[in-house]
């Protein structure tokens, strides 16, 4: 069998005898495109709630220019969640027990302490890869595909994005289009909407035979889809400004539930109260197996000498009934040839979602169709500061610190008798640190 | 002799231009004071007319004509000359005989005016004979071309006078500068403001407009190196329907197929830049995958 060699690539050795050419000048030049094919990007990202949860996030995304305005990105994420989360109930004043996700771990609580599930700890694995090519004369497209794996969840993606250059190449028009499908496979089994969440003894494991819970399906795959849709343009106007406009279309259905949160059942003194005396106060959470989301997005950036400033508002409603808005303030302050700072502001409010509720009233249960206490589907603001320090390493390599604090502060849908007594919703304080180095190669 | 040259102020820059080898050539000189402008546009318009003068095939009065009317007796070349030809003959030995500065004969059959005028076989097969560098005899600095074989440095001509005039213009400056012959052009370095100088690339004829028109397809910001592009899409054949490219294959007398219409390529210096753009024409259907494997930065229009 004869073995073809692979022709091998011939520019060092053109250059060597471009060289000896020009009297044993290497180059005038060295092109800036040329040697750097690759540019990498890496980063960790540590945040930091008071008391509850803790994530860290390494980060790269390695994009290499293929040539001919061709790009291949690979992103590879991964994520490490650990400490408490909120499940959902309410704090009283006296203590509780819940059984664990599993049912055979369970934890208690303290009175007046909002319940928080201590089990909460998972590893994600996240890649993304793109490729973007140019697509006839005024326009570019770029496809890319995504998996997303942890422990009771996994997510397969594919997205299709395409740009269209006018008028000298100062207005951009994007469309694009992604889909993804998710598989959940709830530990324990599916919970029941609306069912009771079985009593836990506080001995931890007392229910060991009744793995899954009384309110756990069989079913330990539930599925859920996601189609967005993007329309969006962005216009030059003159040397200084951008504008950008995006509206987005969102459509997500299948199984939409969280299922580890609960919610409290209490009477109209607002006291936790059991149906049935072996039973727990808790059921599980419904939420609609479809959500509708639109959001506008419009960004503004101004060039003030060498600085930038970065103003963006986002509208956004769903069919569940949250509406929010979203202003945000990026400003590049140029110190020098080597050094940035870029302080940041943001302002998040939102209307709780039409089926939120702090706590259910015993008589309420068979009549509402939809409930969560996720306290995230509640009316809530979030104020962000931050700041970034940038130094600029070399000629190809930048590196960053950033951090951030946030203020996340919810409004119970309703406070019940002696649920006054308690802080439903206490403010939650995070931080967050993120360090970057980018360079090319 | 004072070359016919323009000088023209564009704000934060100079552009000096002139024609020399058939070609609009610039030299953008990011300064403000007009003398300097004025001293490096002379010494680049002197330096393309030099090279041109010394390399053309037009005249009878250059190392050229000596060499191409030889009649198989050994020629005493120049230094400058050797140079060039000990390049043409390791860019033989890269492309596999793909580039060859003997193939030039093969316009006396092929005329690529757009119109209909198709050579015969027999037409081709007669000048193979007259092609091939392995033909030669180079011994520096004894040349001893066979008769009626003709030597011509079209290929790498004006990318080579670009890089001569750059080395000798930055002998004179610290500006940053752009400058360009016809399409085929480099950057010395950081502008003032920072930046590079803007080029359009895809269409041959419209490189290098800053502060012009910039209705081109792509730009590019060239801060240091060079671009060169082969290709011109006002030349080709049509011969019953199909599309013949001015690009010949040395080794069989006729035009590339499937090649890209143009090909510019991003290189350390224009020479480098223009044989790798060369070469990826030679390639046919594989110019990108030829390009792609040399790690440049490159656009083929098709």
């Amino acid at each position: 069998m004869q073995l073809k060699t692979k022709p091998k690539p011939i520019r060092k050795t053109l250059a060597m005898a471009t060289a000896t050419l020009l009297g044993h000048v290497t180059h005038i030049g060295t092109a800036n495109a040329e040697s750097n094919p690759w540019e990498i990007d890496t980063a960790v990202m540590s945040y930091q709630e008071n008391g509850r949860v803790s994530v860290l996030e390494p980060v790269i995304r390695m994009r290499e220019d293929k040539g001919d305005d061709k790009f291949f990105t690979l992103k590879l994420v991964v994520d490490t969640l650990s400490g408490a989360s909120p499940n959902g109930a309410i704090p009283t004043n006296s203590p509780q027990t819940f059984s664990g996700p599993s049912g055979s771990s369970s934890y208690p609580i303290a009175a007046n302490t909002v319940p928080l599930d201590p089990n909460f700890h998972d590893t994600r694995y996240a890649i993304n890869a793109e490729w973007e090519q140019p697509a006839g004369d005024a326009r570019h497209s770029i496809y890319g595909l995504s998996f997303s794996t942890e422990t009771d969840y996994q997510s397969l993606g594919a997205s299709a994005t395409y740009n269209f250059d006018f008028n000298n190449k100062n207005t951009t028009l994007t469309t694009g289009a992604s889909f993804s499908g998710d598989s959940v496979q709830p530990l324990g089994g599916k919970p029941v909407a609306f069912a009771v969440v079985p009593a836990s003894t506080g001995g931890g494991g007392g229910g060991g035979e009744d793995e899954g819970g009384g309110g756990g399906e069989t079913s330990f795959h539930v599925n859920k889809r996601v189609v967005d849709l993007l329309l969006g343009v962005t216009q030059v106007m003159g040397r200084k400004d951008l504008i950008q406009l995006n509206f987005n279309y969102g459509k997500e259905s299948g199984y939409l539930n969280d299922p580890y949160k609960l919610l409290s059942v209490v009477d109209n003194t607002g006291a936790l109260i059991t149906a049935v005396a072996p039973d727990s106060p808790y059921i599980y959470e419904k939420r609609p197996d479809s959500r509708n989301r639109t959001a506008l997005y419009s960004r503004w950036s101004h060039q003030f000498g060498s600085d930038v400033l970065r103003l963006s508002y986002r509208y956004y409603s769903d069919s569940w009934g949250i509406r929010s808005n979203t202003l945000d303030m990026h400003y590049r302050l140029e110190l020098g040839e080597r050094f940035f700072l870029e302080p940041h502001l943001r302002s998040y409010k939102q209307t709780a979602a039409d089926f939120y509720h702090t706590s259910l009233l015993n008589t309420e249960v068979a009549t509402l169709d939809y409930a969560s206490a996720d306290y995230r589907l509640a009316d809530m603001t979030t104020k962000t500061v931050g700041l970034k320090f940038g130094w600029l390493v070399g000629k190809h390599s930048e590196a960053g610190i950033r951090v951030e604090t946030i203020t996340q502060q919810a409004q119970p849908s309703r406070v019940i008798g002696i649920q006054s007594q308690q802080d439903l919703l206490p403010t939650v304080k995070a931080t967050m640190v993120q360090l970057n180095y980018r360079f090319l190669f | 002799m004072a070359a016919a040259f323009t000088l023209e102020s564009h704000g934060d820059y100079w552009a000096g231009r002139f024609t020399a080898m058939a070609s609009p050539c610039e030299v953008l000189c990011d300064l403000d004071d007009e003398a300097s402008a004025r001293q490096l546009t002379e010494l680049a318009c002197a330096e393309a007319q030099r090279i041109e003068q010394k390399f053309s095939r037009y005249r009878d009065d250059n190392i050229l004509y000596q060499i191409n009317h030889s009649a198989g007796e050994p020629v005493a070349v120049d230094d400058e000359t050797a140079a060039l030809l000990d390049f043409a003959a390791q860019c033989y030995l890269l492309s596999d005989g793909k580039f060859d500065i003997t193939s030039g004969i093969l316009r006396r059959v092929w005329r690529f005016d757009g119109k209909n005028s198709f050579p015969t076989k027999e037409q081709i097969q007669a000048l193979l004979g007259l092609i091939g560098w392995p033909k030669l005899t180079w011994q520096r600095p004894w040349l001893t071309l066979p008769a009626d074989m003709e030597l011509d440095f079209g290929g790498i001509g004006k990318e080579y006078a670009v890089d001569k005039t750059a080395l000798i213009l930055q002998r004179h400056t610290a500006a940053s500068l752009l400058i360009n012959f016809g399409g085929d052009l480099l950057a010395t370095g950081p502008r003032r403001n920072g930046q590079g100088w803007l080029v359009g690339v895809e269409d041959p004829r419209r490189l290098g407009t800053q502060g012009g028109k910039r209705n081109t397809a792509k730009e590019f910001e060239l801060v240091q190196g060079a671009i060169a592009t082969s290709g011109d899409t006002q030349r080709y054949i049509m011969h019953k329907g199909v599309r013949y490219s001015h690009i010949l294959n040395p080794r069989n007398g006729w035009p590339v197929r499937g090649a890209p219409r143009s090909v510019s390529v991003v290189a350390g210096t224009c020479t480098d830049a223009g044989i790798l753009a060369t070469l990826a024409m030679l390639q046919g259907k594989k110019a990108e995958t030829f390009l792609a494997k040399q790690s440049v930065k490159f656009w083929c229009l098709r």
